[in-house]
C-alpha cells in the first residue's frame, strides 16, 4: 500500500505549506486591489461632510452636521442635552436640512439624531458619489475580497484535512499536519474576520493631506473630541462607555464597539483594515 | 423700602439655559414658579446664582383676581422657590385663571369694579403673607373687556398699589397689545400709574393678526413696544428690563440684539 | 362677592366650553380669546404628548380641538392628567372605529 496521491507525508507538508501561502498571498492581494479602484478622470472634490464620512463614516457625518450647526447658532443645545432648531431658513447642505427638521421645535439629544439620520438618503448619496470618486471601496468590491478571495485557501485546508483523515484512518505516524491544519484555520478565519476598511488609499491620501484648519474640518476628522467649546463637547457626546470609533470600518468592525480606538483616527484606521 | 436696581434680564427657560448663562449683558433673570422645582435647582439656575445674577421669580397661576380663594399651595410654591433662588422680589399678574372649577390655563382680565378689585386686594393681602420677599403685580394683554368697568386701568392699578403695598411689574408689550385691541392708551395709563413703586419692566414679542395684536412672546420685539418702553424711560428710571421669550427660540446672536436694543432704549 | 364668581365662572364657560356669551361682552373678542386659550392648550399639548402630535399628524389640531371644547380642563388637574384624558378619549375613538368598520362587514 503507497503514500496517499503517491506523495511522501514530508513532500505533502511542504505542498500544504506553499499552498497556504499561495491562498494567503491572494487573499492579501485581493484586499490591496479592493482598495485600490481605477482612478476617476477628474481629481475629487470633498467638502467637510465629505471628510467627515471619510475619516468616521455616516456616525461621524451626522454628528459633524450637528456639531457645525451648533457652533453656528442654527441648533441650540441645552445642559440637558436637547437640541433645538432655532431657524427655519433651510441651509444648503441635505444632511443639514435634514437634521433641523428631524429636530424642531425640540426635545431629542445628539444621538437621537445620529440613529435617525444614518441611513437617510443625504447620507447614501455621499456614500455612492466618495465610492464613485474611488475614495471609498465599492461594498461589492469589499464584499468579494472579504469572502470569495479566501476560498482558495479554504480549498487547500480542504485538502490537507482529506489527507489528515486517511492518515488517521490508515494508522500513519504522527506529522506536523494537524498542527500546520490548524494555523492555516486560524489564519483563514482570521482573515475573513477583518472587515475591509471602507477607504480607499486615494480616501486615505485625502484624509492625510487635509489642511486641518478650523473646528468644522477638525470636527469632521476627528470626531465631537475636536469641538473646542467643552460644555457643549460634553452635550453633544455619546454617553460615556459608548463611545464611536473613529476612522473605523462603519460596521462590524474590529474597533466598532472598544473604546480602545475610540480616541484617535490614526489608531484604528491603520490598524483595524489591513489591505 | 426699597428695590435692588436689577439692570437689563432675560428670562430664564430650561430649553434656552446654557444660552442665558452665555448671552452677552444679561443682569438678572426671571423664573417661572410653577416650571422649577425648589429642591433640587436646575443646576443653570446654580450657576447663575453662584455667579450673582440676581433670580426673580415670576408665578402665572396664583390667580389673584378670582374670586375663589387662592390655592395656599401654589402660594407656597411660588415662596419656596424665592427663597431656593434667594429671589430679591417675587411678581405675578392682575388677573385670574380660571372659575367654576375649569382652568383657563392662562390669563384672563378682570372686571375693574370696585367689587372685583376688593378682591383683588383680599387675596393680594394674604398672598403676602405668605410670601418671603415683596410682591409686583403686572397688568396683563387682554383680547376682550368687561362691560361694566368702573376704573381706568391705571387708576385700577394705582388703587392697589395703595391699599396693598405691592409693587409694580410694568409690560410694555401688553400695553401695546392692549392699545391695539382695546383701544387704550399707553400714554395715560403710565400717568396714572405710582410709578416710584415700579419694580421692573417686562417687555416682549408678538405677532399682528388681522385687527388684532397676540402677544405671543414667540416672535421677535416689535418696534411698537420699544417705543411703549421709551415713554415709560422717559416719565422713569426703570430698576430693571427683562426680556420674555417663550417659544420659537431665534439663535442666541438674536436675543442678544433684543438685549442690547432694550438696554438702548433704556439708556437713551 | 357671589355675583363676581358667578360671573367669572359664566365668562369662562363661553371661553372653554362653548357657553354662552355673557351679556355686555362683544361676542367677537370672547371667540378671538377662546381661540387664543385654545391655541395655547394645544400648544401645552403639543409640547406634553409630542408621541400623539406625530401619530395624528394633520388630525391633532381637529381632533384635539374637539376634544379640548368638550373636555375643559379641571381646576387643579395637571395638564398631564388632562393629556391622559385626550389619549384614553383618542383610544377609545379607534375602538369604536374598529366595531363600526368590522359590523359593516358584518352586515
Amino acid at each position: 500500500m503507497g503514500e496517499l496521491w503517491e506523495i511522501s507525508g514530508s513532500a505533502f507538508l511542504v505542498l500544504y505549506a506553499v499552498g497556504v501561502a499561495l491562498g494567503v498571498a491572494v487573499v492579501l492581494a485581493a484586499r490591496w486591489a479592493a482598495r485600490r479602484p481605477p482612478k476617476p478622470d477628474a481629481p475629487p472634490r470633498v467638502d467637510e461632510f465629505d471628510l467627515a464620512f471619510l475619516a468616521g463614516g455616516p456616525d461621524r457625518m451626522v454628528r459633524t452636521a450637528v456639531a457645525e450647526l451648533v457652533r453656528t447658532g442654527r441648533l441650540r443645545v441645552n445642559r440637558a442635552g436637547r437640541l433645538s432648531a432655532t431657524t427655519d431658513e433651510d441651509p444648503s447642505h441635505p444632511l443639514e436640512s435634514l437634521v433641523l427638521r428631524h429636530v424642531g421645535g425640540g426635545g431629542t439629544n445628539a444621538q437621537a439624531v445620529v440613529r435617525a439620520c444614518v441611513a437617510s438618503d443625504a447620507i447614501r448619496e455621499t456614500s455612492d458619489r466618495l465610492t464613485a470618486s474611488g475614495l471609498l471601496t465599492s461594498p461589492a468590491a469589499a464584499k468579494r475580497a472579504r469572502w470569495l478571495a479566501p476560498l482558495g485557501l479554504w480549498a487547500v485546508v480542504a485538502v490537507g484535512a482529506v489527507r489528515w483523515n486517511v492518515d488517521i484512518t490508515e494508522g500513519a505516524a504522527v506529522s506536523f499536519l494537524p498542527l500546520l491544519l490548524v494555523g492555516s484555520v486560524v489564519a483563514a478565519v482570521a482573515l475573513m474576520r477583518r472587515p475591509l476598511l471602507r477607504l480607499t488609499a486615494a480616501g486615505e491620501r485625502v484624509l492625510d493631506s487635509v489642511d486641518d484648519e478650523g473646528e468644522f474640518v477638525r470636527v469632521a476628522l476627528r470626531g465631537l473630541s475636536a469641538v473646542s467649546d467643552p460644555e457643549i463637547r460634553r452635550l453633544l457626546a455619546p454617553p460615556v462607555g459608548r463611545a464611536p470609533a473613529a476612522r473605523s470600518t462603519y460596521g462590524t468592525g474590529a474597533c466598532g464597539t472598544g473604546a480602545s480606538c475610540g480616541a484617535h483616527a490614526a489608531g484604528c484606521g491603520s490598524g483595524g483594515g489591513g489591505s | 423700602m426699597g428695590l435692588p436696581t436689577l439692570g437689563v434680564g432675560i428670562g430664564w427657560r430650561s430649553e434656552i439655559d446654557l444660552t442665558v448663562e452665555r448671552l452677552p449683558g444679561v443682569d438678572f433673570v426671571e423664573v417661572l414658579a410653577e416650571n422649577v422645582s425648589p429642591d433640587p435647582l436646575p443646576e443653570s439656575l446654580r450657576v447663575l446664582r453662584g455667579r450673582g445674577v440676581p433670580v426673580v421669580a415670576h408665578a402665572v397661576s396664583l390667580s389673584l383676581g378670582g374670586a375663589e380663594p387662592v390655592d395656599p399651595r401654589r402660594v407656597a410654591h411660588l415662596a419656596a422657590v424665592a427663597e431656593a433662588v434667594d429671589a430679591p422680589l417675587v411678581s405675578e399678574h392682575v388677573a385670574f385663571t380660571g372659575a367654576g372649577g375649569l382652568d383657563s390655563g392662562h390669563l384672563l382680565p378682570l372686571p375693574r369694579t370696585r367689587e372685583a378689585l376688593d378682591v383683588l386686594v383680599r387675596n393680594v393681602r394674604a398672598a403676602q403673607q405668605d410670601l418671603p420677599v415683596p410682591l409686583a403685580l403686572e397688568n396683563i394683554a387682554a383680547l376682550l373687556e368687561w362691560p361694566d368697568g368702573e376704573l381706568s386701568e391705571g387708576r385700577f392699578l394705582a388703587e392697589l398699589v395703595e391699599r396693598t403695598d405691592c409693587w409694580l411689574l410694568v409690560d410694555v408689550a401688553n400695553l401695546h397689545a392692549n392699545a391695539t385691541n382695546l383701544g387704550t392708551e399707553p400714554g395715560r395709563f403710565l400717568d396714572e400709574l405710582p410709578l416710584e413703586r415700579l419694580a421692573y419692566v417686562h417687555v416682549a414679542g408678538g405677532v399682528r393678526h388681522g385687527d388684532l395684536y397676540h402677544d405671543t412672546h414667540a416672535h421677535a420685539v416689535p418696534p411698537e413696544v420699544l417705543e411703549v418702553l421709551g415713554e415709560l424711560c422717559s416719565r422713569v428710571s426703570p430698576p430693571g428690563v427683562l426680556l420674555e421669550r417663550d417659544d420659537a427660540y431665534p439663535p442666541d446672536a438674536e436675543l442678544a440684539a433684543e438685549l442690547a436694543a432694550i438696554r438702548a432704549v433704556v439708556s437713551r | 362677592m357671589t355675583d363676581l364668581a358667578a360671573r367669572q365662572a359664566e365668562l369662562v364657560r363661553a371661553l372653554l366650553a362653548d357657553g354662552p356669551v355673557p351679556a355686555g361682552f362683544d361676542p367677537d373678542r370672547v371667540r378671538a380669546e377662546a381661540a387664543a386659550l385654545l391655541a395655547k392648550r394645544r400648544g401645552v399639548a403639543a409640547r406634553l404628548r409630542p408621541d400623539l402630535a406625530a401619530t395624528l399628524g394633520d388630525r391633532f389640531r381637529p381632533l384635539f380641538d374637539t376634544w379640548a371644547r368638550e373636555n375643559p380642563r379641571r381646576a387643579g388637574e395637571s395638564f398631564r392628567a388632562d393629556l391622559d384624558a385626550f389619549a384614553r378619549w383618542l383610544q377609545e375613538r379607534e375602538r369604536q372605529e374598529r366595531e363600526r368598520r368590522s359590523g359593516h362587514r358584518l352586515d
